[in-house]
């Protein structure tokens, strides 16, 4: 039997689709009988969604045309050296 | 700035051959991030960007030979992780991946529940219930982003690479040297994170 503790360390898993079939079945039972973590297990969704619509960090322009000015020198440099 | 949109990896893998600037500044803009991350991950913060130099040197040099059995972006992070781990050996050094071995650690603190597992301090209704709605909010978004800056790098990088990236997990425990099971801990470390930073500002909102 699985506690509310015990749910809260699986959600992860439980969204991503990689709890055994065991552990989905005691996963879903617990969830049958607690809104808690009926209530916990859809927030965490909810969160993972929303971070998914994040754009990742990126450099700045002036630091992109800085590193790509860089790598083209070596580029060359190595087309150079052929 | 222009950033040409390139669909197709073999342009953009024989502009970057030709030495084609556009091509340069979208590897930059797209991939020069996660390497940081990759490198900061494991040597550290403090010669992370050396190991990315290092790495940008050797994907030029080994670019003609891509064979494409991966996305070039894989490819490229497989370089980073390797000269990061020769780095390491060199310098006789283990890989800092802070607590990526801690795996008993629980996710959410203790005092979130009794002794018997039951929750103590139950999770609060929220008044939002879409991602949307939650970006629309300037608010959450800044506690949101504050939120995933301020993770271990670890889970920083495991958290951008699975959810916003969309990367296999597979991919990343290679790419970062770790266990699956480690990962998957991480991850769920990192998105109970960003689940209480939101559950506080719900609570007590700026």
């Amino acid at each position: 039997m699985l506690s509310c503790k015990d749910i809260s360390q699986l959600a992860s898993e439980n969204f991503d689709k990689t709890l055994s079939p065991m552990q989905r079945m005691q996963f879903r039972m617990h969830l049958l009988m607690c809104h808690n973590c009926r209530l916990f297990v859809s927030q965490m969704a909810l969160t993972i969604e929303t971070i998914a619509t994040i754009t990742p960090l990126q450099p700045n322009d002036p630091q992109i045309h800085e590193q790509a000015t860089k790598l083209m020198a070596i580029s060359k440099t190595m087309i150079n050296k052929e | 700035m222009d950033y040409p949109d390139y669909t197709h990896e073999r342009v953009l893998i024989q502009e970057l051959i030709n030495g084609e600037e556009a091509a340069f500044r979208h590897v930059v803009k797209q991939y020069h991030q996660s390497m940081l991350y990759v490198a900061h991950s494991i040597v550290g913060s403090a010669i992370a960007e050396e190991v990315v130099q290092e790495a940008w040197v050797s994907v030029i040099k080994a670019l003609p030979g891509f064979e494409s059995r991966s996305a070039l972006k894989t490819w490229v992070l497989r370089i980073v992780s390797n000269c990061a781990k020769t780095r390491l050996r060199k310098e006789s050094r283990s890989i800092a991946m802070g607590d990526a071995n801690d795996l008993e650690f629980a996710a959410l603190p203790e005092a979130r529940f009794r002794e018997n597992g039951h929750w103590a301090s139950a999770p609060r209704r929220w008044n939002i219930a879409s991602p949307e709605a939650i970006l629309a909010s300037e608010e959450l978004k800044t506690v949101i982003y504050t939120a995933i800056e301020s993770l271990p790098i670890i889970q920083q990088t495991i958290l951008t690479f699975r959810d916003m990236e969309g990367m296999s997990m597979d991919e990343i425990c290679k790419i970062l040297d770790i266990s699956e099971s480690n990962s998957r801990v991480l991850l769920h470390r990192a998105r109970s994170k960003i689940w209480q930073a939101i559950e506080k500002h719900q609570d007590e909102p700026c």
